[in-house]
């Protein structure tokens, strides 16, 4: 054999088998260089203590060197520790600082060096030079702690008596904004009446606080922190109270220790026949609480995962980028960036899963744990199929598959993502899959006729009306959404987010300097685009074919009326009317006022006009706001927005859900998932990143941004039809149709000859016969 | 002439080669045939009997009408381009010329990246958009004054699709010049020699030397080169998207199977297709191999 | 022996200088592309250079991408060398030692290479089942299987342009059929084993069809991977070509490794001998 052809072959098999011995576990980073410091307060304490070796075995793990210093209490030894630690030349200091505003100056020797900076737990005040803050989001507390009263109250009148802690701590006044804003509207709603404080009564319809407001109220119900100063007040609160205020009540107690004073008292009074009270901090007294019934719910913050958080935003770092950040905390100079970790809600359900199983307290702690009451842990493992893979989408996904995990911690879950534009190779991955009798346990699938018209016809997919009963997903749910996402009555996905389609994006500079008011009809938005086109501005952004598909629901339902729309895809609205004639010419109409490159943009290119002032409206789903701030753009400055002309008080949704397999190989831990996609925690983790809304209408809308939290009011007040691009009204076959239908015409301009496609794709795969 | 030996060994070393493409090419097509003859729309096989159904439900079908003419203009400028191109390529480095191994890389280096990348830069690239939003090869042109080459690319009616196959030519007319590089490599030295001797000069050579024994090269490239564009897929997704100007059987196989779930209609495409290939390429190959065997 | 054009032969620098010019227009939006952020891409602007050097798209790419890598050459050095050494013992014997049948066993073979992968993702999927070759091996067998057509192609059709004198010396020398393959067609067939490489390397390399649907996600390789990291939504082109540039760099290490065996000398030698 020729000896050069001969080696070549040799070194291709051998390398091939190097690759083969040590490729999957070849480290990327080298692990001997020092990257991390950290600083902590003091070894005093066993929460430092703790966290030096969870911080130490993570960053092993990882592949890190550390070194991890004491302050012992002294601002100038935590100053000198973080000096050391740059001489050694690491590229990030985690420093907890021992007092906030003494340690500006230790972060800005850092800073100089060009050493990242995590505030750890506590904020460094008062300086430029901190980059990222890891914390528990005090506010989401009290959110949290509030959201348990609400989801444990029916009817209305229900006592409710609020506390708060000291009024010297600024967390007492976040933990109580929190608060507040769950529990106002109920109380403006009349569900709860407050007893026990006469400045909250005043104020309760103010759904925002002042913090000399919240003052106020906290100066007549603070515990100071304090177990005794608890108990004294609420013996107090229930002297002073009638027998008709008591009965069964809701109590807001701030944390853990003030919660069992609270509940003492309460518990001791013969007129309370019954009480929910609240807590924070999964105190082991509290924990034993919970388990006897004596006390409700705790808030429990994992300082496992915020250590882990801080790791993670630390090798970030390390590696060049930068954490991702959901919030900002201001620290007196700056608004330092953040992504507060996930707070759990622990109740009697889930005390094993959340503190026992995962290893937080050993279950010998406690007695009374292995009742009947606690379940036993689901185990198994679930192969959930989806195009989340990326952006915001698949961050929001591992936000999901967190939550599932802390509630689930014995099931696997098996992320088997596949990305393609809006799934379109996902999908025929998965229906190879499904031909060849092979299943993923739960799928994504965009909610209504792609899912029905396809997997159930299909016998694909199992109902879910079980689960939603047991879950009450009915009640939490519009009542105008549950339709559009069942079949004879069955309900067969779980949606976990809403999207909307009918929003018109504009730039309100280019509008303003033409004096275009933003249009709410056809013909003001025509009279707009023709004055703007006079002015020799792009009236409208277009894109490529599936974006004038998007375009064309929208005009469909804004000259139809939402009735008529609807009625287009069950068969009573005729496609061969002249109303449907209009509504092309307006189509048309409308096409003559896009950019003449439209086909070769894509969605982003066009949105991209709009932002850059090339031109003055868009058309798309609300995915572009996500978009927009991902460019780093301004709600309200850098864009605006509106129902698309016609389409007022009406949302045009589509949702991405989920469905039970038939025949899925592990059904249970399937349900498992499901319940955690339907449920609030799943959602309110999921949406925010994502940056959509949630299916359910009790999300937190604090988590969200300003578009989000206008199209969550129009969510749950407006009238709900569906997308046609999106998957929602028509099934795939006739979508498909449609979609043929629309590109003969985009190429023809025949409308009359578009219309007649449009009836017979409606008699060939829709209803109409 | 030949051995005993040889004659089944010949026979017995082709034959797992023959097994494999017996199974996975000829039992494959006969399931696609299967459900192109059948009624199955929808996730649930159906296998009812349908008879021809999906094939004149196709001719009558507009879209496919677009697709036959896109795939004649595609194939033609990217078959023709990528060879004429290649080949021209493959003789100015056969010159021996110094760099000839950077050349050859940059030349072959945009095979190496995926489609779906050079797709959206070739979108850029040949942004059709005019006035103060020119961009892409159009503002170059402006820019060095070459106002005539400013056109509109893949959105130009009818001949649109002529602007991917551009692109597929940047992508594929390295892998033609490697093509005929290996046969310019492969023909003796003497051979040119004998012809320099005689007093060709090397335009000659190439003419009428060098072109006729590259012939079974150059059937090689417009196979390899045919195959590609009768499949084109990816990369006129990444262009332009699904729309129907550009449309070609591989995207309406795909839109109408796995987005439109009408599996029997979307086999009759791949069924269609490949009869097409079948008549117009099989007799070309008995062609050439009988010639090379007369000869 | 280094002859040719002597008269000029430095103008060629021009032709080829402009050509390289065509092919590295795209190749210079790819990287600085690679280098922007975010926000800075703009069709406007795409000609532009980035605001700074910044590695963040490599290492955002590199974190994503590195876990496939390994996938992505234990399916494709076996797929492109097994169906590499199939397709020239196959060419060999077509173009050289015919037997009867053989005009209809090429058109067969070669029929192959013109099936539409999308039309028979169903039935592949439920064969390899059925025999229960999954994941990698299963990707690189049908990488192996539908590379024969081509590979079977270029080598038949390379070894059909050699002179049949070459071969019927060696005949009357006493070589077998083997022999002759070994000693005489083999070190001559280096090029050929380039062309028909870097075939197979990058279009199994560059796969996403097959991969999808044949490996699960602890097995993707790299094209699903890199396709993974685009949203359905919003795309970060930033990321996704600098991602799909260190995607392309064992490819183009592979173009440049076999590249040298291109070189003349090479089989001067064995083809005057």
């Amino acid at each position: 054999m020729n000896k050069k052809l001969f080696t070549l072959l040799s070194v291709l098999v051998l390398v091939s088998m190097a690759l083969a011995a040590c490729g999957p576990t070849a480290p990327t980073e080298s692990a001997t260089k020092l990257a991390v410091g950290i600083v902590l307060p003091t070894k005093d304490e066993p929460r430092w203590v703790q966290d030096e070796t969870r911080f130490k075995d993570a960053l092993t793990a990882a592949g890190y060197d550390v070194e991890i210093l004491f302050s012992q209490g002294d601002s100038a030894k935590e100053k000198a520790n973080v000096e050391s630690l740059i001489t050694k030349g690491v590229k990030v200091i985690i420093l907890t600082p021992q007092d906030g505003a003494a340690a500006g100056a230790a972060a800005e020797a850092a800073r100089a060096a060009g050493v990242k900076v995590i505030s750890y737990d506590r904020l460094i005040r008062d300086t430029d030079a901190v980059d990222f803050y890891v914390t528990f989001d005090s506010i989401s507390v009290g959110a949290a702690q509030a959201q348990y009263l609400v989801d444990n109250a029916t009817g209305t009148g229900n006592p409710l008596y609020l506390y708060a802690g000291a009024a010297s701590d600024n967390n007492a006044f976040l933990f109580f904004e929190g608060a507040w804003n769950v529990l106002q509207p109920k109380i403006a709603d009349g569900t709860f009446v407050i007893k026990n404080s006469s400045e909250a009564v005043a104020l309760q319809d103010k759904a925002t606080l002042t913090r000399d407001e919240q003052s106020a109220i906290i100066g007549q119900v603070t515990t100071n922190w304090d177990f005794n100063t608890a108990k004294n007040l609420a013996e107090a609160n229930l002297t002073a109270a009638a027998a008709a205020d008591k009965g069964n009540v809701f109590i807001l107690a701030p944390n853990d220790g003030t919660a069992r004073a609270i509940a003492d008292a309460f518990g001791a009074d013969k007129d309370v026949t019954s009480y929910a009270v609240t807590g924070q901090d999964a105190e082991k007294a509290s924990v034993q609480y919970i388990i006897d019934g004596k006390q409700s719910m705790t808030v429990f913050k994992d300082v496992r995962t915020l250590v882990d958080d801080a790791i993670a935003a630390a090798v970030t770092f390390v590696e060049g980028g930068t954490p991702k950040a959901s919030n900002s905390y201001n620290n007196g100079k700056i608004d330092v960036p953040a992504n507060p970790t996930v707070v759990v809600t622990v109740t009697k359900e889930n005390v094993q899963s959340a503190l026992i199983d995962s290893g937080y307290y050993p279950a010998s702690d406690f007695t009374g744990l292995d009742g009947a009451s606690v379940p036993p842990a689901a185990t198994g493992s679930v192969e959930v199929f989806s195009w989340w893979t990326g952006g915001g989408e698949a961050a929001g996904l591992e936000a999901m598959i967190g939550v599932f995990g802390a509630q689930y911690p014995d099931i696997e879950f098996v992320n088997a993502a596949v990305a393609g534009g809006a799934g379109t190779n996902a999908r025929a991955v998965l229906a190879t899959r499904l031909q060849a009798g092979d299943p993923p346990d739960s799928w994504q699938g965009h909610a209504g006729q792609e899912l029905i018209g396809t997997y159930v016809a299909g016998g694909q997919i199992e109902p879910l009306n079980d689960l939603y009963e047991a879950e009450g997903w009915l009640d939490v749910m519009p009542e105008t959404l549950i339709p559009l996402i069942s079949n004879d009555g069955s309900i067969y996905s779980v949606p976990v987010n809403i999207h909307r389609a009918n929003v018109l994006w504009y730039n309100p500079t280019v509008l303003a300097d033409n004096g275009v008011e933003v249009p709410t009809t056809m013909d003001e938005w025509f009279s707009a685009m023709d004055t703007l086109q006079a002015a020799g501005v792009q009236p409208l952004a277009l894109g490529e074919q599936w974006t004038k598909m998007h375009l064309l629901e929208t005009v469909l339902l804004g000259t139809l009326g939402a009735d008529a729309y609807n009625g287009l895809w069950d068969g009573t609205t005729d496609w061969a009317s002249p109303e449907v004639k209009t509504a092309l010419d307006n189509y048309a109409k409308v096409l003559t006022y896009a950019n003449s490159d439209s086909s070769s943009l894509s969605w982003q290119d066009a949105a991209q006009l709009v932002i850059n002032g090339d031109a003055a409206f868009n058309v798309m789903g609300d995915w572009a706001e996500g978009y927009f701030r991902e460019l780093g753009k301004a709600p309200n400055t850098d864009y605006g927005w509106a129902a698309t002309p016609g389409s007022d008080g009406v949302f045009q949704f589509l949702s991405d859900s989920f469905v039970l397999a038939v025949g899925a190989p592990d059904a249970e831990a399937a349900t498992a998932w499901l319940k955690i996609a339907g449920s609030k925690e799943g959602q309110e983790a999921f949406n925010p990143v994502k940056g959509s809304i949630c299916a359910r209408t009790d999300c937190d809308k604090s988590l969200f941004g300003v578009y989000l939290q206008s199209a969550m009011d129009d969510w749950s007040s407006n009238i709900v039809v569906g997308s046609l691009t999106h998957g929602v009204v028509a099934n795939d076959s006739w979508k498909t149709e449609i979609d043929t239908a629309l590109g003969l015409y985009i190429a023809d301009g025949n409308v009359e000859g578009f219309q007649t496609a449009l009836v017979a794709a409606c008699a060939s795969s829709g209803p109409c016969k | 002439m030949l051995r005993d030996k040889d004659r089944y060994l010949n026979i017995l070393l082709i034959s797992p080669s023959i097994l494999a493409i017996l199974i996975f090419v000829y039992a494959f097509i006969g399931w696609s045939v299967r459900v192109s003859l059948s009624k199955w729309k929808g996730l649930s096989a159906d296998y009812t009997w349908n008879g021809i159904q999906n094939y004149l439900d196709l001719f009558a079908d507009p879209r496919f009408q677009i697709d036959i003419r896109n795939t004649l203009i595609f194939t033609g400028v990217f078959v023709i381009g990528s060879i004429l191109l290649g080949f021209t390529l493959a003789v100015m480095l056969d010159q021996g010329l110094k760099g000839e191994s950077f050349f050859r890389s940059l030349f072959l280096f945009p095979m190496a990246i995926s489609y779906i990348v050079t797709g959206v830069v070739w979108r850029w690239l040949m942004n059709p958009a005019g006035g103060s939003r020119t961009s892409g090869l159009n503002l170059l042109f402006t820019n060095m004054g070459l106002d005539s080459l400013v056109n509109q690319w893949h959105t130009t009616p009818t001949w649109g699709i002529a602007a991917i196959a551009l692109a597929a030519i940047w992508q594929m007319s390295g892998y033609t010049m490697a093509l005929y590089l290996a046969g310019l490599r492969a023909i003796p030295e003497d051979l040119k020699e004998a012809a320099r001797i005689d007093g060709a000069n090397e335009l000659q050579i190439y003419r009428h030397i060098m072109l006729p024994l590259l012939s079974p090269v150059t059937l090689s490239a417009l196979i390899i080169l045919g195959h590609m564009s009768l499949k084109v897929f990816d990369l006129i997704v990444a262009i332009a998207g699904k729309q129907l100007p550009l449309d070609v059987p591989a995207i309406y196989m795909w839109q109408i199977t796995f987005d439109g779930l009408f599996y029997g209609r979307g086999a009759a495409v791949g069924v269609l297709l490949l009869i097409s290939i079948a008549v117009l390429i099989i007799p070309y190959i008995r062609y050439t191999t009988k010639i090379e065997a007369e000869q | 022996m280094k002859t040719q054009l002597r008269l000029g032969k430095y103008w060629l620098y021009i032709p080829l200088i402009l050509m390289s010019i065509f092919y590295l227009l795209p190749m210079y939006i790819i990287i600085i592309t690679g280098f922007k952020s975010f926000a800075e891409i703009d069709l406007k602007t795409m000609w532009d250079l980035p605001h700074g050097i910044a590695f963040d798209n490599y290492i955002e790419a590199y974190s994503k991408l590195a876990p496939s890598l390994w996938n992505s050459f234990a399916m494709v050095i076996p797929a492109a060398l097994i169906s590499s050494i199939l397709g020239s013992v196959n060419g060999y014997i077509l173009a050289k030692w015919r037997f009867r049948g053989a005009d209809v066993i090429f058109p067969f073979i070669l029929f192959g290479m013109f099936i539409p992968y999308q039309s028979i993702l169903i039935p592949l999927v439920q064969f390899m089942n059925m025999v229960g070759i999954k994941g990698l091996p299963g990707l690189a067998m049908a990488h192996i299987i539908y590379g024969i057509p081509i590979t079977t192609l270029t080598f038949r059709n390379y070894y059909a342009s050699l002179p049949q004198e070459l071969l019927e010396a060696a005949k009357i020398d006493g070589a077998d059929m083997l022999g002759i393959y070994r000693y005489i067609l083999l070190p001559i067939s280096m090029p050929s084993f380039v062309v028909v490489l870097i075939w197979q390397f990058t279009s199994a390399w560059n796969d996403f069809l097959f991969a999808v649907v044949l490996t699960g996600n602890s097995d993707w390789p790299i094209t699903v991977a890199l396709n993974n990291m685009a949203g359905s939504q919003i795309i970060s082109w930033n990321v996704q070509m600098a991602g799909s540039l260190l995607a392309a760099l064992p490819t183009l290490l592979v173009y440049i490794f076999l590249g040298r065996y291109f070189l003349r000398g090479l089989l001067a030698g064995s083809l005057k001998g």
